[in-house]
């Protein structure tokens, strides 16, 4: 992949989509074959990767007991950022969190939480954001939210792989578009119209 | 530096989510307080029994509520996606090791602050002029139960059997630390007539150097998936 672009990685549950990110992220070591990720080996410069990769999850690394400026704290002292509180309760009104930054994250809801993770991700000065099924739980207004990020990641010069088992919203903004099965590259384009259809049938009924 | 800083942020986090939840401190004073009531009523109003077999029976109540604190050292972790979560940052994941670890003897000593007091009053023993040595005995039998345990609790965290396996792998690691712990205990509690004591608190200090060199070397390939 170029830098700063962004694709979109459709395919069914249980594709190899979230397995594959894993392995970009360095969290899981590949079974076979090499990669390179910003440059490094997967297999040798795994701090380096981490150093300027960022994953999304669907849960998303966040802490239920702690408030969200806790939790962004602790994810500035560990990506080894020197953050002062008014940066990071910047960051959390930037998602729309400023009146929540005090609450635990237990009483957030869904969308609320997914803000809080693509918030972590934006504190850090990343090359890679690995966003893993990133629409997952959120309303309309969210899903914009997500879209709002992509593009300023990729403005930002942030290669962006964005994995979902929604066709539809993952290649809304994506340049390009790969379809995942059975841990297989089943098709992958820069056409995201012939993406977009080829996704949307390939995918099992119940997936999409 | 960059380690140390990464390792107080873990603590930090682990503490404070144990101060506002109380999920291990609660569950572990009150096994703690179970086991030496037990013992107390099993072994009966025998002044002198209890003092000859009060550090064996703090050690007892020691061990099995540290299983409870240890079993949970990454469990914490689970409500946030898992390790991985830690995983994911850059830098020396020896940090997480050292987090932990650190976080464990905190919580561990806080519950020792309740139970040897209640083994005191329990077993009629005379703690408070050994109460500097009697700290120092605890301090290195949990620092030493700690690192062991905390090793092992980052091997067995993916394990479906980890509530078992946890302690089938420890204790036998342990045997040093508390053979040690156990013998300085009795010994100041008793008496050292023959200053025996200094034996096994160096017994303890070697045992803590010598793990925790071990286990913080070769903590990276433990976390590996």
């Amino acid at each position: 992949m170029e830098r700063g672009t962004t694709l979109a990685l459709v395919g069914p549950n249980g594709a190899g989509k979230t397995t594959l990110l894993k392995c970009l992220a360095t969290l899981l070591r590949p079974s076979g074959g090499e990669g390179r990720v910003c440059g490094f080996s997967l297999r040798e410069d795994a701090d380096a990767i981490r150093e300027r990769t960022g994953l999304l999850t669907v849960r998303g690394y966040v802490y239920d007991e702690l408030t969200a400026e806790e939790n962004l704290w602790f994810t500035a002292r560990m990506a080894r950022l020197g953050l002062s509180r008014e940066s990071l309760r910047a960051e959390l009104e930037r998602v729309g969190l400023d009146r929540a930054a005090d609450q635990r994250v237990r009483t957030f809801s869904t969308g609320m939480r997914k803000r809080l993770v693509l918030a972590q991700l934006r504190i850090r000065p990343l090359e890679l954001a690995l966003l893993d099924e990133p629409y997952a739980g959120l309303d309309t207004q969210g899903m914009a939210l997500v879209d709002e990020y992509v593009r300023e990641f990729r403005a930002a010069g942030t290669t962006v792989i964005l994995a979902s088992h929604q066709a539809g919203e993952a290649t809304r903004t994506a340049e390009r578009t790969a379809v995942l099965r059975g841990g297989k590259l089943e098709f992958a384009d820069h056409d995201r119209a012939a993406a977009t259809h080829l996704s949307a049938h390939s995918l099992g009924a119940q997936d999409r | 530096m960059d380690v140390l800083r990464r390792a107080w942020a873990i603590v930090w986090k682990d503490l404070l989510i144990e101060a506002r939840t109380k999920q291990s401190f609660n569950a572990m004073v009150f096994f703690a307080a179970l086991v030496l009531f037990i013992f107390s009523f099993a072994l009966g109003p025998d002044t002198e029994l209890l003092r000859r077999v009060s550090g064996g029976l703090l050690w007892v109540g020691i061990a099995f509520t540290g299983i409870l604190s240890l079993s949970r050292t990454y469990q914490s972790e689970e409500t946030s996606g898992g390790i991985e979560g830690l995983r994911m940052y850059p830098g020396d994941v020896r940090a997480i090791f050292l987090g932990k670890l650190l976080g464990n003897v905190v919580l561990l000593l806080s519950v020792e602050a309740v139970l040897f007091p209640a083994a005191a009053i329990l077993f009629q023993i005379e703690m408070w002029p050994h109460a500097l040595e009697l700290a120092g005995i605890a301090l290195l039998g949990t620092v030493g139960f700690s690192i062991v345990g905390t090793f092992y609790a980052a091997l067995t965290v993916n394990l479906r059997a980890r509530e078992v396996m946890l302690p089938l792998l420890l204790f036998p690691a342990l045997v040093p630390v508390l053979l040690g712990a156990v013998n300085a205990t009795t010994l100041v509690v008793v008496g050292d007539v023959m200053q025996d004591t200094g034996i096994w608190l160096r017994l303890l200090s070697a045992f803590d150097v010598i793990f925790f060199v071990i286990c913080i070397w070769i903590f990276p390939i433990a976390l590996e998936e």
